[in-house]
Formats: C-alpha cells, structure tokens, sequence
C-alpha cells in the first residue's frame, strides 16, 4: 500500500516537472550525472568524500555569482559587473584583514557592504534613472575593476589561513562546504519561491506591464535583485580570498561570463522570469567538474577558457533542442492521442 | 441617480501635445452598468488608465465615495476598491494561476513571505463563488487565452471590488464564458459595485447597460439611458452610420459556383485539427466558426505553414502544395493575418511604411538595397486604400489605435497580392469604423479572384461578410452552410455541438 501510493506520488511528481517546465532544470543534473561519471572514471581519488567536498569548495565562489545572475536576469537584466565586483571586495579583504577574529568578523561585514553599496549603484541606475542594464554594469564593471587595481596593482596581500581551513573544509571531518551550499539553498532558494520580492521578480520579469497594473512595484523588484545580487558577489569574492589567501585584482573576470553560461545551462530564460537557484547550482557544478575532468586529460589552462565558451554553446543547444523535440512530439502526439 | 459611487469632472489628458481626452465628465452609480462606447482612439483607454491609477491626468478631478481621488499607482486604486480588467492582460506567464490572481494583492498588509497554502484556499474559495475551474496550479503560459482572461476577471473579483471597469472583457471569450461573464455582472450589481463596461459588441452592450456614454475623438458626445435608446441610435452616436452599413453586398451565390476552386483540402490531421475536407473558390470568402480552440486557428496556422501538417492533402489551383515554412506558403500566394497582431502582426517600434513594405522587401529589390521610391508609392497606396489613420508614413505603428494597427497587419499582405487570404479573427477589439473598412476591402480583394479563409468567434460577423461557413467542432467541420442557412441559430448550435452527431461534450471519442 505505502509502496504504491509512494510510487503514485513518485509519478505525480515526474509529471509536475516536465508540466512546469522544469525540463531544461533537469536536463543540466542529467548532464552533470553523465560528467560525474566520466570524472570517477578518469580521476583515482574522486568518489571519496574529501574529492566531492573539495570540488564543491571549487565551485562555491562561482556558486555565489551564478545566484547572483540568476536574481538579476529573472527581472530582465544582466549583470556585466560581477567578476570586476568580486576582484574588487577581494583585493579589498586581502589588503585589510588581519588575525585577531574581530577584524576577519569586520572586514568580511565591510566586504558584503561593499557588495550591498556596488548592487544598490547597478539597481537604482536600472531601477530609478531607467538605464539599460547592460550599459550600466558594462561601465560599473570598468569602474570597479579600476578600483581593485588601485587598491592592489600586484597580486598579493594577507588572508588569516584559518579562513582557508574553514572554507574549504579541510578542518576535521565536517564538510563545511557542504553546509554552505544547503544554508544558501534554504536561504537563497526558499526565500526566492515563497517571498513577496522573489514572486515579483517572477512577476516583473514575466510581464513588466502586467505586474504594475497588478500593484507590483516594479522599480523595487528590480532594485532588490541588482542589491541581493551584488551581496551574494560579495559573498562570493569572499570565497575567492579564503580559498587562496591572496588577493588578486584580475581573478574575478572569467567569473562574469561563467555566471552568465552556469545561469543559462541552468535553464533560467535570458528573456526573464523563468528559471532559479537549482539551474543555477547545476550549471555551476556541470562547470567545476568539466573543469576537473579537463585537468585530468591535462588540457592547458588557456584551452578551459575555449571549452567553457564551447560548453555554454552546446549546453544552449541541447536545451533549446529538447524544447523544441518536446513540444513537437507533445503537438504531434494529442493530435494521434485525439483521433485513436 | 442619487446612489452616485464615482464622478468625473473636466477630466483631460494629452500626449506629446495631442489630446486623447478632452474635458471629460460622468458619474458612476452603484448597482450600475455604465457602457463606455467609442471607436478605437476615441480615448476610452485613456479614461481607463485614469481612473484605474496607471495614468495621471492634466487636468480635471475625480470624486471616489464622496472622497478625493488621486491614486498614485494602480495598487493605490486597488486598496482603494477601483479595479480594472485590461484588454491586454496583465497576467506573469511564468508564474501558476493562483500566484497570479493575488499578485500584489494586499503588498502592503503582510509580511515578507507569502502563504502559498493560504493563497490556494483562497483561490478555491474564489472559483467556487464564482463556479469556475481552472486548475490553479497551472502555468498561466499554458493557459489558453480564454482562460487567460477568466484567470484575468477573477483576479480582479478578489478585489471585491467597489468600481470595476472591463476594457473589451469579452473578446477574448466564447459564448459560454460570455454567458458567465454576463450573469457575473448582474450580480456585481445587486452587490451595490459601480461597473464600467467598455465592449464592440453591440448586443451585449445593449443587454447589459443601464447608462451609455459614447466617446469620439477624446470628447464626450453625450450620455443616454440605456432604455430610452436603441442600438440604431447608439451606432448614429458612434459613427453617424447606420449598422447594416457596415457589412459589404454578398455577391450571388450562383456566380461563385461558377468560378475555379482555389483551395483543395483533403483529410487534413495536423495539431488539433482532425481530418479536415473543404474548398474554396476563387473569390469566394468562407468563414470559419465554433467556440475558442476548436481548431480554427491551429488548421489556419497548418495552412500557413507554420504547423506541420501531419496527414492528408493541399492542393492551391489544382496542384499539391507541401507547405512547409510561411515562407513556402507566401511563395505559394498564401497569406496569415495573425490572431495577435501585437505580437505577430506588426512590429510595434518600426514605421507604418517599413511595416507594410517588411512582407514584400524582395520585390523591390534593386540588387542588395530596396528602391525607397517603389517602396514609398506601394506604401502611401496602401495606406489610402485602407484609410489608416497615422501622423505619417513615418510614424511608428506603436503610436497608432489598435484598429489602425490591424489595417497595417492587414495592409502588409494586401500588398503581397496573396491569392489565398486567411484571416484569423481579425477584428478582435477592433471598433466599428476600422471593421467596416476591413470588410469592404475583404469583399472588395474578394471580387477581384482572391479566395479568403475568415476565422471569428463573432457570429454577426460571420453572417455579414461570408458566402460560405465552416463550422467547427474538437478539430472537425461538423456543418457547413451557405447563403440563407446561415444564421446565428444555426451557426450556434453547431459550435456547441448540438448538430453532427457530435453532442457527447467529452473529450474522449472512439474511431
């Protein structure tokens, strides 16, 4: 009995996700399960607890500002700045943290300031003098970038490496990467679903027109994703100086457009109000582990950046692919389903 | 009328230094239908925006309850009980009915998050009031647009709302949602609302007004009681035209026989639409009728190419035809006027002239670049022929009344001298000036040998313009007919599927 109806539910939930369009969702954690098992086949030592703990830990800063895409191009925009935005509260971490616990517990409050105050210029820009988002983060990008060089020409800088232990999880046996990503699932995911500001960026990104006749404040929607989208970049740069306790002031630039491609393979629709953190978390770790497996092919560094932009061709392909295949043999099928 | 809920005063309002409404005065009265007639551009949709809180006047004031009323947002006018159902819906495709109806319902009251299991007994709640049934877990993008816009009423019912105003609600909605829409509207009124009802179809109007304001050109041309006029009237009001004028001569049935067959259709199966047989004659025009989705716009689309046809037979002048793309079938001398011209007709932000050339571009090529000056007499040709009505050629069909900017959708294929026209619903929110020149030019395309497929869910319509209807019903033609058989007796028996032995109503059905 419990067997059965656990299996009804089982069913009733298969076909939720494929009504609800969270087709191209699932497509991205297939993918990822086909990368996970081409990277147990190549690497000795991955399926072993400290090699998933140590490519999340790998995949947490992009994690970061893959969310952050996501929040921002589920309200129509795009968000050009947020590599430049993670450099900068690096650098900025880096240049003024030192030992004693009440100035890591300050310096990381000032950086997601620093996060807060860079999202608050791109949302009102956006969101109250109207401009193109792409234009703006495009020209705050540019001016970020010039702030971390100011901050650190050279690479370098302090981080206390108990940061290091904390974040990657090297400390005893608690995966703290692991908790990281579920405390930012249930904070991030939850909260996107269930709060009135999420819903509206569904809403705003949905039909712009609609939501204000509706009694949206559409202005709001868009600030807040641009303001809890340069928090998590903070958050992000965070991760970046924990994991190599440096600063460095041009690291964060890939990280623009590999949260733009983890946010898209994730399924979140460019044209807005599709999409979420799940896609995101899939696109993201699809990235890491292709990443790890080229590592181990030994492919040079320079070719990941060709086969990141490859993968995010591909990745769009399959999605928009499958769409198409389900759609047409959706059509195809209710006109044979009909006429039997 | 001493129960007065809402009045207007001197109310006007310009855009770019033209006026869209003009010192405008009423007053709405609880348990009230007050009809707002006018052609399209006569300012009703400025009015609406007005009074609904997206649009701020220049100049005039509004008394809401004895109260001034100047909303600043149109949340403000819903917190304040004015509520508006828009014709353009306003609904977040991507997000489940129940979400959208209380979508920035109470934004103010509650707290940061939204009790979803609260917001799904409410909307329960909701529908059995008003006994409807549509599934609210469903993606409002999976909706078809009939349901789109019962979605779109009931979000504002959970308003309860004080004044309610519905721009053209039931264009959108087949006879038996009309019906509904129609009995909800009487209850609205024993609950003491004030309703603003703006609608083309005259006989609706007629039923359900108490009180009717006819707008032309953004003034007031008078208010009337609704039992001391008939429709004649009104129409004389609107357009100073009678109504039987706005429907072109039918030729004789006889001398349509006579001509050629144009289109063959043979056991048709595409998308909805389950095996089709039909002809059309050189200048003859066939209407396609039945209540929203029964397959008229999915067998038009396979006509067009841009549904794969999955089984069965074309044949344009005898020869089969395998239209594969719309590109094929415009090389075939096929042409779609789409059903949402917003969208698929026109394109907004491109000139009226760069929007009728955009169809024919090839034809006035001059090796790479097109000849402006072959381009500019085709347009301005086309642009008298149809009398749209535009600042300029120049001008952006954006800035244009939604019957002009049908003319241009229309004006776009007009040009490629199409020989098999497929209209679908094309006059969908259109006023009657606009739909009188699309007949008559329909008719007059017509006389000249091109052979038009017209698909409505307006029976009067069906009856005015066409020589021949299809009737369908869950994707077959259940009747067809043709010169005195067709009224809207027949027409709609046949669309509920009380004739063809088709009377089960249920979805499942054995070879």
């Amino acid at each position: 009995m419990a067997d059965q109806s656990a299996r009804r539910n089982q069913l009733r939930l298969l076909a939720r996700v494929s009504a609800t369009h969270s087709w191209p969702t699932l497509i991205i954690y297939l993918v990822l399960v086909v990368m996970l098992v081409i990277l147990a086949l190549v690497s000795p030592t991955f399926p072993s607890v400290f090699s998933v703990t140590s490519l999340l830990a790998s995949a947490l800063p992009l994690l970061f500002a893959a969310l952050a895409q996501t929040m921002v191009i589920l309200v129509r925009g795009i968000d050009l700045s947020i590599g430049p935005a993670m450099s900068l509260v690096m650098v900025f971490a880096a240049s003024m943290m030192q030992d004693s616990a009440g100035s890591i517990i300050l310096i990381i409050l000032l950086c997601m300031a620093v996060g807060l105050g860079i999202g608050a210029l791109n949302g009102s820009l956006v969101a109250v003098a109207r401009l193109q988002p792409i234009i703006v983060t495009l020209a705050t990008s540019s001016i970020l970038a010039g702030v971390a060089l100011y901050i650190m020409p050279q690479p370098g800088g302090h981080i206390p490496s108990v940061m290091n232990s904390l974040a990657s999880g090297d400390l005893s046996f608690i995966p703290i990467p692991v908790i990281i990503l579920l405390a930012v699932l249930l904070l991030v995911w939850f909260p996107l679903r269930r709060s009135r500001i999420g819903q509206s960026w569904y809403a705003v990104g949905g039909n712009e027109a609609g939501a204000f006749y509706s009694g949206i404040n559409v202005g709001l929607a868009k600030f807040s994703a641009f303001l809890i989208g340069g928090f998590f970049a903070s958050l992000g740069g965070l991760f970046l100086a924990f994991q190599t306790l440096t600063g460095d002031p041009m690291i964060g630039n890939p990280f623009t457009l590999n949260s733009i491609a983890a946010t898209v393979i994730g399924g979140t629709s460019l044209a807005g109000g599709r999409g979420g953190a799940l896609g995101a978390l899939g696109g993201v770790l699809v990235l890491t582990t292709v990443v790890d497996i080229l590592f181990f092919f030994q492919v040079s560094a320079y070719y990941q950046y060709v086969f990141s932009g490859a993968i995010v061709i591909v990745a769009l392909a399959i999605v928009t692919l499958s769409e198409y295949v389900r759609s047409h043999r959706l059509r195809s099928s209710r006109a044979a389903g009909a006429e039997v | 009328m001493d129960n007065e809920t809402m009045r207007i005063t001197g109310v006007g309002k310009s855009y770019a230094g033209n006026p869209a409404l003009v010192d405008m005065n009423m007053v709405l009265s609880a348990g009230t239908v007050h009809a707002l007639i006018g052609e399209n551009g006569a300012g009703k949709s400025t009015l609406v925006k007005i009074v609904s809180g997206g649009l701020k006047s220049d100049s005039g004031d509004i008394s809401f309850e004895a109260k001034a009323y100047n909303p600043h947002s149109p949340a403000d006018a819903q917190r304040l009980g004015v509520v508006a159902v828009h014709q353009e819906l306003s609904l977040s495709p991507y997000l489940p009915v129940y979400q959208n109806i209380w979508l920035g319902h109470d934004e103010k009251r509650s707290g940061a998050f939204i009790n979803l299991g609260d917001l799904r007994a409410r909307t329960e709640k909701l529908q059995a009031e008003y006994s409807t049934s549509i599934d609210p877990e469903r993606w409002v993008s999976d909706l078809s647009l009939e349901e789109q816009q019962v979605v779109e009423i009931l979000k504002a019912l959970a308003y309860e709302p004080r004044v309610i105003i519905l721009d053209e609600p039931t264009s959108a909605l087949g006879a038996e949602n009309t019906r509904w829409l129609l009995d909800l509207i009487e209850r609205l009124k024993k609950r003491g609302s004030a309703i603003l009802f703006i609608s083309h179809r005259m006989p609706e109007v007629m039923e359900l007004a108490d009180v009717l304001t006819v707008l032309k050109d953004g003034k007031k041309v008078g208010t009337v009681e609704r039992s001391k006029v008939g429709p004649d009237d009104v129409v004389r009001m609107m357009v100073g035209r009678d109504l039987q004028d706005i429907f072109p001569e039918k030729p004789d049935r006889a001398e349509i026989e006579k001509n050629s067959t144009l289109l063959e259709v043979n056991g048709l199966y595409a998308e909805k639409v389950l095996h089709v047989d039909f002809e059309v004659k050189a200048g003859e025009i066939v209407g396609l009728a039945g209540l929203e989705g029964q397959g008229q716009h999915e067998l038009l689309l396979s006509l067009f190419g841009m549904h794969t046809v999955l089984d069965g037979e074309v044949r344009l002048k005898g020869r089969k035809v395998t239209l594969r793309s719309p590109t094929r079938a415009i090389a075939a001398g096929v042409a779609l006027v789409p059903v949402d011209r917003r969208t698929e007709g026109v394109v907004l932000p491109l000139s009226v002239s760069e929007n009728i050339a955009l169809a024919t571009l090839d034809r006035r090529k001059n090796w790479v670049w097109v000849d402006r000056q072959a381009e500019r007499e085709v347009v301005d040709d086309m642009i008298g022929r149809l009398g749209v009505r535009t600042a300029g050629p120049g001008a952006p069909v954006l800035s244009l009344s939604g019957g002009n900017q049908q003319k241009v959708a229309l004006g776009k294929w007009l040009v490629s001298d199409p020989q098999l026209l497929l209209l679908d619903d094309p006059t969908r929110g259109v006023d009657i000036q606009t739909r009188r020149d699309i007949y008559h030019r329909i008719r007059g395309l017509a006389s000249g040998g091109v052979g038009v497929l017209l698909s409505s869910t307006d029976t009067i319509e069906l009856m005015g313009v066409c020589d021949r209807v299809l009737v369908m019903y869950e994707g077959r033609i259940v009747s067809e007919l043709s010169g005195d058989d067709i009224t809207e007796q027949k027409i709609v028996s046949a669309a509920v599927g009380l004739e063809g032995g088709k009377s089960d109503g249920g979805s499942e059905r054995k070879a």
